[in-house]
Formats: C-alpha cells, sequence, structure tokens
C-alpha cells in the first residue's frame, strides 16, 4: 500500500502544481454551478412566453437574445443545459462502472472469461458508436433514461479494453502474487489492490469521455430521437431553431456554442491531467 | 549464391541463407497473420447479426397482431406467424433471419414496400462519395495542421493551432454544419445550401467539410504527437548534423516516418464518417444512407433502420479490416517484428 499511496499523493503534488490544470477545473465547476443553480441564476423564467419581444437578437435586456416565442435564450440554454451536463455525467459514470468491472475481471482472470468477455468489448467495438446509440434509442420508448441507456451501451467498451490492459499489466507485479499467497480472494485483488491503481487512468478516461457523451447527447436530441421537446436540451434546441437560421442566426449559435465549449473544457481537462498523471499516455 | 543475393535479398543482409530462410517464414507468418485476421471478422460479424437480431425482438409492437387486427382467431394468427417465420424457438427465429441475410435479403419497408437491399444499394454510393470526399479533407487539412504544429513545437503557432484543434475535436457536427450554411449560403451567397447534383462540386463542399473537420482535428493532434515522437529520434539529429535543411528533414525524414501510426486512425476516421453522415445528410438533404435511416425512424418504419444499421457495422468491420491488412504491408517494423 505505501507505493500506492505515494503514487496518489505524487499525482495530486502534480495536478496541484499545474496552474492550467487547477483553472479548467474551476471553469468545470462553473459550468456546472451555472447548470445546477439555474433557477437562482437564469435571468427570466425558460418557459415564460413574451409576444412583445419574439425574435429579438442579442440585447442587454436579453444576451443571447430570444426565441420564435419570445423566451429568453439564455434563461433556456441555463436550463437545458443541466439536462446535458447530467445525462453526460449519469452515462460517463454507468459505462465507467460497467467497463471497468469487464476490463478489471477479464484481465485479471483470463482464460475463458477473458475470451468470452474481449469478444464482447470487440464486438461493441466493432458498431460505429453513434450508430449503436441510434440503433439502441430507436427500440426504447424515447426519453432521458433511454438515451443515458443508448449512450452507455454505445460507450463501455473503450472503457474496458482499457482497464482490460491496465489489469493485464498490474496483474503481472510481485505484491499481487504476494496477496494471492496471502490468500486474498479474486474480488478483495480485483477492489483492493486493482483498482485503486486504475484511479488516474479513471479521471483522465472520465474527463474526455463525458465531453463526447455530451456530443452524442447533443446529436441524439439533434436528431429527435434523444431528449424529447417540453424538456429542454442543446441538441433539441438547435433542431427546433434550425428554420430560422437565415432571419435569427442567434438562436442556432448560441446553444452550440454552449455545447463546443462545455465539450471543449472536458477535453483540456482531460489532456492535462492526462499530462499530469502519465505523459505516455498522450495520444 | 551470388543470384540469390541479388534477387531476394536486401543488399545490406550478410547471410543470404539466413536471409533466404527468414524470407520464408516471413512469408508464413504473413499468410497465417491474414488468415488469423480474416477469420476473426467471422465472430464479429455474427456477433454483429445477433445484436440486430436482439433489436429487431425487443422493437415495440407485436407484428403479428398489428397485421392480423385485433380481434383475430388463434389459428389465422397462427398461419400468419408461420409466414412471418415468427414460430418455433428463438434460436430457429436467428438462424431464419441469418439464412435471409446471407440472401441479402434485409426485409421490405413499411412505408413504401420496396427491399431495403435495392434501396441500400442506391443510397450507399451517395454516402460512400461523401465519405470519400470527407476522407480528402480530414486528411488534407489534418496533416497540414500536423506537421505544421509538430515542426514549430512550442511556439506561438502551435498553441494557437492547439487551440482550434482541440475546439475542432469539441464542436457538434451538425452545428458546425448549420454555421457554414450560414455563412457560405446566406452570407456569402457562394454555394448551394443543401440538395445534390452528381458531378456538380459545389454540392460536395459543404458536406465534406462538415464531415472531415472533425476528423481533421483527431488527425492533426495524432499526427503532431507522432511527428514530435519521430523527431526526437537519434536519425533525426544525425540528419542535422549532416546540415540537412529543416523543411527537409521534417518533409522528407520524418513525415513518411511520422504517417504509419496515421494510416489506423483513417479506419476509426471511418466511423466517425459513419456516424456523422446520418447528421451531415440531414442536414444538407443529401440522398444518402444516414438520412434514408432517419427518415425512416420518424415512420417507424423498423425494417429500414435496421438495415442502414446492420450495413454500416459491416462496412466498418470490412474497412477496419483492410487498414490492418494495408498497415501490415506499409510498415516493416511491424512485419519483421513477427517474425520467428
Amino acid at each position: 500500500m505505501g507505493t500506492l499511496d505515494s503514487g496518489k499523493i505524487r499525482t495530486l503534488k502534480k495536478i496541484k502544481g499545474n496552474r492550467w490544470c487547477i483553472m479548467l477545473l474551476c471553469v468545470c465547476c462553473a459550468v456546472f454551478c451555472c447548470a445546477a443553480a439555474a433557477p437562482v441564476l437564469a435571468p427570466y423564467n425558460p418557459t415564460a412566453v413574451d409576444l412583445d419581444s419574439v425574435k429579438q437578437p442579442p440585447s442587454s435586456r436579453h444576451l443571447f437574445g430570444t426565441d420564435t416565442l419570445g423566451r429568453d435564450m439564455l434563461s433556456r440554454v441555463m436550463y437545458a443545459g443541466r439536462v446535458s451536463l447530467c445525462i453526460g455525467l449519469i452515462a460517463t459514470v454507468l459505462s465507467l462502472c460497467i467497463g471497468l468491472a469487464a476490463g478489471l475481471v477479464a484481465g485479471y482472470c483470463g482464460g475463458v472469461v477473458d475470451a468470452i468477455l474481449t469478444m464482447c468489448i470487440d464486438l461493441f467495438l466493432s458498431f460505429p458508436s453513434l450508430l449503436l446509440a441510434i440503433a439502441v434509442s430507436v427500440v426504447l420508448p424515447p426519453g432521458i433514461a433511454a438515451t443515458v441507456c443508448a449512450l452507455c451501451i454505445a460507450g463501455w467498451a473503450p472503457f474496458a479494453r482499457l482497464f482490460r490492459g491496465m489489469a493485464l499489466s498490474i496483474k503481472e507485479h510481485t505484491y499481487i502474487d504476494a496477496a494471492r499467497a496471502v490468500g486474498c480472494s479474486p474480488h478483495r485483488i480485483i477492489l483492493v489492490h486493482l483498482l485503486p491503481q486504475c484511479l488516474p487512468l479513471i479521471m483522465v478516461a472520465g474527463s474526455l469521455k463525458i465531453g463526447s457523451f455530451i456530443l452524442a447527447e447533443a446529436a441524439l436530441s439533434f436528431l429527435g430521437i434523444g431528449v424529447q421537446p417540453p424538456t429542454p436540451a442543446w441538441g433539441s434546441m438547435i433542431s427546433l431553431y434550425r428554420g430560422f437560421l437565415p432571419a435569427a442566426p442567434w438562436m442556432v449559435i448560441f446553444p452550440g456554442l454552449a455545447i463546443a465549449g462545455t465539450v471543449m473544457v472536458f477535453n483540456m481537462l482531460g489532456d492535462v491531467l492526462r499530462d499530469a498523471v502519465d505523459p505516455r499516455l498522450r495520444v | 549464391m551470388n543470384s540469390v543475393r541479388g534477387t531476394n535479398a536486401e543488399p545490406e543482409e550478410f547471410n543470404p541463407y539466413k536471409s533466404f530462410i527468414s524470407i520464408g517464414c516471413f512469408l508464413k507468418s504473413m499468410n497465417l497473420y491474414y488468415v488469423q485476421r480474416i477469420t476473426m471478422v467471422i465472430p464479429t460479424l455474427v456477433g454483429i447479426t445477433m445484436v440486430t437480431f436482439i433489436l429487431l425482438k425487443m422493437l415495440p409492437g407485436d407484428p403479428v397482431q398489428s397485421l392480423a387486427g385485433e380481434r383475430t382467431d388463434p389459428a389465422a394468427m397462427e398461419v400468419i406467424a408461420r409466414e412471418l417465420g415468427d414460430t418455433g424457438s428463438v434460436i430457429d427465429q436467428y438462424l431464419g433471419y441469418v439464412k435471409l441475410l446471407m440472401q441479402g435479403e434485409l426485409g421490405r419497408s413499411y412505408y413504401t414496400n420496396t427491399k431495403v437491399s435495392d434501396e441500400l444499394l442506391e443510397k450507399l454510393p451517395n454516402t460512400l462519395c461523401l465519405a470519400g470526399a470527407a476522407l480528402l479533407v480530414s486528411v488534407v487539412v489534418g496533416l497540414l495542421f500536423g506537421v505544421l504544429m509538430a515542426a514549430y513545437r512550442g511556439s506561438f503557432i502551435d498553441r494557437c493551432c492547439l487551440i482550434v484543434v482541440t475546439g475542432g475535436i469539441s464542436i457538434p457536427v451538425f452545428w458546425l454544419g448549420l454555421l457554414l450554411v450560414y455563412i457560405f449560403c446566406f452570407w456569402l451567397k457562394l454555394l448551394p445550401p443543401a440538395g445534390m447534383e452528381k458531378g456538380n462540386l459545389a454540392y460536395y463542399i459543404l458536406p465534406a467539410s462538415t464531415l472531415g473537420l472533425n476528423a481533421a482535428a483527431a488527425l492533426a493532434r495524432i499526427t503532431r504527437a507522432s511527428m514530435i515522437d519521430i523527431l526526437s529520434q537519434p536519425y533525426i539529429l544525425t540528419a542535422r548534423a549532416k546540415g540537412i535543411s529543416r523543411l527537409a528533414i521534417v518533409l522528407h525524414h520524418a513525415f513518411r516516418n511520422a504517417l504509419l501510426p496515421v494510416v489506423t486512425i483513417i479506419g476509426l476516421d471511418f466511423g466517425s464518417f459513419l456516424n456523422g453522415s446520418f447528421l451531415t445528410e440531414t442536414i444538407f438533404g443529401w440522398d444518402g444512407m444516414g438520412r434514408y435511416a432517419i427518415e425512416a425512424i420518424f415512420r417507424r418504419d423498423y425494417p429500414v433502420v435496421l438495415g442502414c444499421v446492420l450495413t454500416g457495422a459491416i462496412l466498418f468491420v470490412g474497412v477496419n479490416l483492410m487498414v490492418d491488412l494495408i498497415y501490415r504491408l506499409c510498415d516493416p517494423k511491424i512485419r519483421y517484428a513477427h517474425t520467428p
């Protein structure tokens, strides 16, 4: 455990010493806070119709302009962010859990278990991800739960492959042999000895994945098979206002900027974390 | 012995017998590898058909009931079920499904009653054309940015490009498409906003850029990393010491070696093009597989949707197989690493 703790502390120190990393973490927190505190922060009610100020361009009264029914775009983008971020976060946590379980078990157990699990992983990797997500969300009744489910089914396999590789390499260390020699059960070895070693990788892979899940969710909602219209989401907002692009581009530009900005922050955080945790992992 | 040396062996190979043996082994291992890699596709294909079969079974609604109506006697339902192949165990049904697939039968559209396979054969070339054009955009833009960033590593140009590239990865495809439409069609009035016309390149520019730029950003990152890796090798230092110019080193010594990891990315790119084609084709009214599938989703035309999913997955597997094989042909390091 000694080496493990010092490893963790080293990682934390590296993250603390990196000004970029701290800044990006703060921005991430700010994005989450903005979404979580939308009812407090939003200047207007996102569903309040104001027919006197329809399709107003951005101004000091309405920073992001108003939509076809006079609803404030800033408030709508903030409320939509809650849904989109929530889906991204839940899908990431769930697919990380599935990927960790499958990957670590496959890597540690080896043999038939590994062969079967690897086959499953390869199978899910052989579908283009959005294609699979589309197929799943067609079958399930549409909604937030179905979207999360579709994203998880399409997104767990890369995690599993990553952690299988990790388990394969950690397994060779002598302290795992020692643990086995003193009679640790396989599930104890996986939970206590393998899992903590994967933590840095989990952080990196997770923060990179949130971004791609938010993008995928936006794509599904844009196509009309993700989050359904009464619930606001960035993707479905863009699809809703698409027809007004020539006359009122701000209605399309701001939700898109919100997606791109959020995803970019998560991607940059992932990159910085990766450099801090292990420069060898750099793509 | 000389003839052996002259024809088969490489010039620096000292022992001709050794080279001869190693070439024999190499050929053997190559063939084995190819056979292995190609047979590995079979379980994947079986798995893909299983997944689509499960999805088919999970679809809402009972096809027999919807064909027969609400109050039909069980005997008539039985007849219809048998006609649809909906009797027997799940395994029998799956085998029947695979048998139909082997004959190239993907079912008929509920909506137009045309064969899905015929429609797909008509639409697929359009999607592939678009993907090809997008590949061109992504390779040209991605390699250019990647090499530029690696050559000026750590400088102002590198940092600016890195931000642009990270942005490029984070931008949603459909939003980029709409922005391009706004800028080039409504604002500058240069290009047609949607539609397609055989042979008219103007219709290709926007969809191909939309589809290709995401992939270009990813490619640029990989090229940069790969170039930086190569540029720190000792042989580059040697070349510098010999007095070769930086430009010549970057383009002639480093670029060709840095290209190898990039080849595999093209296979993955194809997946992202398939993903993106659903969005791009919807925005630009491109008459391809993606738009066909999305329109079918809204009509609840399930045979079409699943046909498109199956075709997309099989295409993806096929392209990845080809890329793997080509990669192996291209890279002598891999070729010789596996020689026993």
